[in-house]
């Protein structure tokens, strides 16, 4: 599976900005640095779009100026948490239950207003499996790209302050962002190549041995460089693409689209996502 | 390449595991009943209620009092374990892909209204993927591992998913499935739609009000040629056809023609190397609104024409259990091949005005070789799915 395009808004940069170096000016930053809306999704519209929706759909844009997409995936572990919690204190208030809410709390609204807003009828999926929920698209996508189709396929999640304050996760580094990429199994023109998704399974601090084992068992070539990071609070992972763009569930994105960027400079990029204390998400990216 | 279904599980509220379910299905007894379900705090609510509670799942299934479960978990721990239980801890890639839009949301809505203890992070529970984990540990399976939430089309993604990743040659067996648990959110999300009816829902009627929710869970066990030689076991269907398209037209709605829908009915087909006088059952999404019977009705109309085969929904004997409803429906369509007997369309009187269809009215004995399976959901998503002996 090759990769021929990606956009990503994320805290560390907005939509066609380069990842800045200050590392450490990032910390803390909830929110990411989001774009202006307006060349790709009409006031009107926006207005009834939660956060996370319109990262998606902007960035899901503007890779349609770049290349047209069969199918659309996405991986979002929290999915529409703003609009789920604006519901949840509707009940709760036992006040006039708004459906807008309800309607825009569907793991699936990024993924059906990517479609709406793309004009796009073809395949349509959402993976919500946790920190792992970016993989899974990936992989969905890999066997897409095997059938013959060129895919859209992304990672989005929304911060929502009154659900990590309510799972006391508020001193935690979390933030929130969307990553997308244009996909294929077309060599030619493209950035990178997705060789490998799958899963390590080792405990925190032993990634390095894990796949250097894994790599042995499967006989590939280890990945000369490997970008760890964590999607989940925990553990730090120590210096990885997590501290760039914050911690959230779908930020093995964050990940690959770092990895496109850094690829010129290595042969191979083992992306490893800390997920849960007994697994880590892993990509590899190598030169096209 | 076959994909083998070997085994299903499936707790609704029509029946407690398969055998059950098998029984009941053509017992005229429907499972909605109108309850003063606590968790959804409406009065003289109907809904399709799974009869055990949380206290009698965990004890059935002997799990530890001293974590927190969800009700979705414990129902697909329920119908997992049943559907797994003719596999063994054979060295094949096995893999695991759930499917729910609630997850744990019946926890986190007593977390927010303080009726449990804040010692509890509701956070572990919430996320959609914490049936699939909780699974996945109980039955040992670890080679992939997935949560797909495509709101009422999620388990047929699923079980749809599944079956791509055999083909492609990435698993040998994989149990796929959905659950959703009934819960305050979904019950006043579709009542704020103003879809959720106050009787009984009639899927197809003419005066039909509405959606009634239930809940539940049902997986299937999908394994390749190559799994059968090694675990040994006999088919009871195969997976023969499916699609998956997007109407890309309302985040709620389907458009009126059903134009995706026609859409993905007919990649099914065509992916199975079937015409349409080859299907023998359709069991619909039908799920009792106005709009969703209304497109899909003119949706089966210009795929099938005079062709167009028996069809009922189900919904109308287990209610709407959401993520779950595809798997749900597949086992119930394997129920429909096995016994040879079309499923009466229950609660239905009048034909709509504007298609006169009407739908299996008598429980009849048929030669039911081949059934379509319809899921449709918000977001616009339509999956297909066709069954064969």
């Amino acid at each position: 599976m090759y990769i021929h395009a990606t956009h990503s808004i994320s805290r560390a940069q907005s939509l066609g900005d380069k990842v800045g170096g200050n590392n450490a000016a990032l910390k803390g930053e909830k929110l990411a640095a989001y774009p202006d809306y307006t060349t790709y999704i009409p006031a009107s519209i926006r207005r009834r779009m939660s956060v996370g929706v319109r990262m998606g759909v902007t960035c899901a844009k503007a890779l349609g100026e770049l290349g047209s997409a069969h199918s659309v995936i996405v991986g979002t572990g929290m999915g529409c948490i703003i609009e789920s919690v604006n519901f949840m204190n509707d009940i709760k208030a036992a006040s006039a239950v708004s459906p807008t809410s309800f309607i825009q709390s569907v793991h699936n609204t990024v993924a059906g207003q990517i479609a709406i807003n793309m004009q796009n009828t073809g395949y349509n999926m959402t993976f919500s499996h946790g920190g792992f929920s970016f993989e899974s698209a990936l992989k969905d996508a890999q066997i897409l790209c095997q059938e013959g189709q060129a895919v859209l396929v992304g990672g989005v999640e929304e911060y929502s302050e009154t659900y990590a304050e309510f799972e006391g996760m508020n001193n935690e580094d979390l933030s929130e962002g969307a990553s997308f990429f244009n996909v294929s199994s077309r060599e030619a023109g493209a950035i990178a190549k997705v060789s490998l998704i799958d899963h390590l399974s080792c405990t925190p601090g032993g990634e390095e041995t894990a796949l250097l084992n894994y790599t042995q068992a499967k006989g590939i070539v280890a990945p000369q460089h490997i970008s760890k990071g964590q999607s989940v609070p925990g553990a730090s992972m120590g210096d990885g693409y997590s501290d760039i763009c914050g911690i959230y569930m779908s930020n093995a994105a964050f990940g690959l689209y770092l990895a496109c960027q850094q690829i010129k400079d290595h042969n191979s990029i083992a992306i490893v996502n800390r997920f849960n204390d007994h697994n880590c998400g892993l990509t590899i990216v190598a030169k096209p | 390449m076959d994909i083998h279904i070997t085994n299903s599980g499936i707790v609704s509220a029509i029946g407690d595991n398969f055998l059950d379910t098998k029984e009941k299905l053509y017992s005229g007894q429907g499972g909605i009943t109108q309850s003063n379900y606590s968790v959804a705090d409406c009065e003289n609510l109907y809904a399709g209620q799974v009869s055990k509670n949380n206290e009698e799942l965990a004890s059935e299934l002997g799990l530890s009092s001293d974590r927190l479960w969800s009700r979705t978990s414990l129902l697909a721990l329920k119908a997992g374990r049943e559907a797994w239980s003719n596999q063994k801890g054979h060295i094949l890639r096995t893999g695991l892909i759930h499917a729910t839009t609630v997850g744990g949301m019946d926890i986190s809505e007593q977390r927010y209204s303080g009726s449990i203890s804040s010692e509890w992070s509701a956070a572990g529970q919430h996320s959609c993927n914490a049936a699939a984990d909780s699974l996945a540990e109980d039955l040992d399976i670890s080679d992939f591992v997935t949560t797909i939430s495509t709101a009422c089309s999620s388990a047929a993604n699923a079980i749809m998913m599944g079956a791509r990743m055999i083909r492609a040659g990435m698993l040998d067996r994989v149990l796929v499935g959905g659950t959703d648990s009934l819960s305050k959110f979904t019950v006043q999300g579709f009542n704020a739609l103003m879809i959720y009816s106050y009787e009984h829902c009639k899927p197809f009627d003419e005066n039909r009000k509405g959606l009634n929710l239930g809940e539940g869970s049902a997986f299937l066990v999908l394994e390749s040629d190559a799994s059968l030689k090694v675990t040994g076991n006999e088919p009871i269907g195969r997976l023969v056809g499916w699609s998956n398209t997007n109407d890309a037209f309302h985040a709620t709605a389907s458009s009126a023609d059903g134009k995706a829908s026609k859409k993905a009915i007919q990649e099914a087909l065509a992916q199975a190397k079937l015409h349409c006088g080859d299907i023998d059952y359709i069991n619909a999404h039908g799920t009792g609104t106005d709009n969703n019977d209304s497109s899909e009705s003119h949706a089966m109309i210009s795929v099938f024409g005079e062709q167009l085969p028996p069809f009922s929904s189900t919904k109308a004997l287990t209610g709407h259990t959401l993520a779950a409803a595809g798997s749900i429906e597949a086992a119930i369509s394997l129920i429909a091949m096995q016994e040879g007997k079309l499923i009466k369309a229950h609660n239905w009187t009048t034909p709509m005005k504007e298609t006169a269809l009407i739908p299996v009215t008598k429980e009849a004995p048929a030669q039911i070789n081949t059934v379509l399976s319809n899921s449709f959901g918000f977001g616009g998503n339509n999956t297909c799915l066709i069954f064969s002996k």
